[in-house]
């Protein structure tokens, strides 16, 4: 699995992202450079991202060996319908975005937390990246997978998957790579 | 299996659409989307989704109020939300006056939208549920209630369709828990008797006495115990249908009471001397092999041709192995549903066990399987072991001659079978088809049979 960073990310959040994904789904990870080509989807009446348009761009940074390819940024996102998203990803595709800019304590006007960005961004990696293995949102709202409009329920879920979620990703995983998830040991 | 709730989005913004419906998508709704009003309504005319966003300004001649209006029409309970760009107060209440469920303006807050959809269909779920109940405790089965895809079953359907409206008797034949009562109730519902009585008597359940009072009802004193007339089934049927199930147990006596009131249309009560004119519908069922019973004397004959006008044949379930997984589904959805659990998946090996399974005890068998599966299941999928209480077949199966297959495929199924009992032996395997090594090898080659 790759990541690719979006502009400028912190490295903390990057390792962040590739340990939460080797712990829950055993998944390692490689760090491709980051994709600097974003202004394009920038829209000057929102001052926001298009998630969609970054999604389409992204497609063209796979690499042919990339099983997913998953973006961290710090652009607030939105899509067309609705005022922004944590995130979006193609529901059993390959590609996943997600955006830390609202996980911040100081876009919601507190003092910075590092510790509380760092869990807040493990969460919605693995949520988007459970998109990506077709999974579909968890009645259970501490469950990784529940859905998060607001940053309360960001909070309240685990950074990890329910059992029955658990599962379906490893299902999802597939073929020859369901073996090794399930061992907790996939190379890329 | 959990159900599957359909949204359409209409927008002639790809983007706009697209992104909405993916969005909704993650949440686990089926999303359709349309890029005019009028391909919207289109769509509508195919099926009703359970929630419609509809864009207000859309082009070529049908915006969304429209487009809401002509869906209305079809779907007069649709869930509709006109969505816009700019909130006017004008046409705010035009959209809610035509029907509109919500009005948002784009772009929307998340929060907003999703607990709006929730909210909606949590609305459908209780409607949904309630439907089921009602229906339940109605028993009042349609076609589309026999849930099927088997040719074989199909044809059952069609030919109870066609028989619907007709005044003849119907003789249902199939072996037990397959659903005679199901059809029978079916093709009364679907017929111009709808509006009248379904009275259904089980012919095994009662001795011959008692059975005979039950069927065509007594005057007070006519007996110990008859303290009052009592109206018998045929007349209280009059108008609609009666349904004789396990015809094929009754007493030789009462035989000759039902020949008469199938030729007359009339018989008489218990004790009494009035004659009653009845216009029952009479569907009768059976379990038992009636032409053997006719051979050894046991049954009428001329009552066996009296009810043998409309024969329908329902086939035990393990001649159509394809409807299981169907079944399942369906049982597992309805279940899951009235006991307020959460089984939203049967697993592969579960079907492959189901599949397997000789099910004796035809449908009923399996919906108690499935009941008793989620009762004892934890998770929200049912597995392999949540079946571990069905006898297993031990890879012995049990052989059905298959009507409407090939002779290769026959071939192909016996010799799959034969190198599952020996574990893929081919030497023993073919021993016990009687064909040589080399033969058995280029078939198994041939017929790429996995081993």
């Amino acid at each position: 699995m790759h990541v690719i960073p979006i502009g400028r990310v912190e490295p903390r959040v990057i390792e962040t992202a590739q340990r939460c994904l080797a712990d829950a789904l055993g998944c390692n990870t490689v760090l491709v450079p980051a994709m600097e080509d974003f202004e394009f989807a920038y829209d000057s009446a929102r001052e926001q991202y298009s998630a969609p348009q970054l999604l389409q761009r992204l497609a063209r940074h796979r690499l042919a060996n990339s099983w997913r390819l998953l973006a961290i940024t710090e652009l607030d996102l939105f899509i067309p319908m609705l005022s922004y998203v944590y995130g979006q990803a193609q529901l059993g595709g390959a590609l996943a975005i997600v955006s830390i800019a609202r996980l911040r304590q100081e876009f919601h006007g507190f003092p910075a937390d590092e510790g509380l960005l760092m869990v807040r961004t493990a969460k919605e990696v693995l949520h988007e990246t459970g998109h990506t293995l077709g999974l579909v949102h968890c009645r259970d709202e501490t469950c990784v997978m529940s859905l998060s409009t607001n940053i309360r329920q960001v909070d309240v879920k685990r950074p990890a998957f329910c059992v029955d979620c658990r599962v379906r990703a490893v299902d999802a995983a597939g073929g020859h790579r369901r073996q090794e998830i399930l061992e907790a040991g996939v190379s890329e | 299996m959990k159900m599957q709730w359909e949204i359409l989005v209409a927008d002639d913004e790809e983007v706009m659409c697209e992104s909405l419906a993916a969005w909704l998508r993650e949440d686990g709704y089926l999303v359709e989307t349309a890029s005019s009003g009028r391909e919207a309504v289109a769509k509508a005319r195919e099926k009703d989704y359970a929630i419609y966003f509809l864009d207000l300004k859309m082009p070529g001649g049908m915006d969304g109020i429209e487009a809401m209006m002509e869906i209305r029409r079809l779907h007069p309970d649709a869930s509709i939300i006109i969505i816009t760009a700019y909130a006017t107060v004008d046409t705010a209440i035009t959209a809610m006056k035509e029907g509109a469920q919500e009005y948002i303006v784009k772009p929307c807050n998340p929060e907003e939208i999703s607990l709006l959809v929730r909210r909606i269909i949590k609305v459908k779920n209780l409607q949904r549920e309630n439907t089921i109940l009602r229906k339940k405790l109605a028993r009042q089965y349609h076609f589309q209630d026999i849930i099927c895809k088997n040719p074989r079953m199909r044809g059952v359907v069609d030919m109870a369709v066609r028989v619907a409206n007709l005044k003849s008797t119907v003789l249902i034949r199939g072996e037990s828990g397959t659903g005679k009562e199901l059809v029978a109730r079916a093709v009364h519902n679907s017929g111009d008797r709808a509006a009248n009585k379904f009275v259904a008597v089980s012919c095994a359940a009662l001795p011959e006495g008692l059975l005979e009072s039950e069927m065509f009802g007594h005057e007070k004193g006519s007996f110990t115990g008859a303290i009052a007339q009592k109206k018998g089934k045929f007349e209280l049927a009059d108008g609609g249908t009666i349904f004789l199930d396990e015809i094929g147990d009754i007493s030789p006596k009462l035989q000759v009471d039902l020949l008469r009131v199938l030729q007359e249309k009339s018989f008489y009560r218990l004790g009494g001397s009035e004659e009653i004119r009845t216009d029952a519908r009479v569907i009768a069922a059976t379990h038992v092999d009636l032409e053997q019973a006719v051979a050894e004397g046991k049954f009428r004959e001329d009552l066996f041709y009296r009810l043998n006008v409309i024969e329908i044949r329902i086939p035990p379930l393990r001649e159509r192995r394809d409807d299981i997984p169907l079944l399942a589904d369906y049982f597992a959805e309805r279940i899951s549903r009235e006991m307020g659990r959460d089984v939203i998946d049967i697993s592969e090996g579960a079907y492959k066990l189901l599949m397997d399974h000789q099910w004796p005890g035809n449908v009923r068998e399996l919906e108690n399987a499935i009941e008793r599966a989620i009762v004892t299941s934890k998770s929200q999928v049912l597995m392999e072991d949540d079946f571990a209480f069905l006898p297993r077949s031990n890879g012995k199966r049990v052989w059905n001659v298959p009507v409407d297959t090939t002779l290769q495929e026959m071939e192909k199924q016996a010799i799959a079978a034969t190198l599952e009992r020996t574990q893929g032996n081919i030497k023993d395997a073919a021993a016990v088809l009687g064909i040589d090594r080399s033969t058995l090898y280029e078939k198994i080659k041939r017929y790429e049979i996995p081993r």
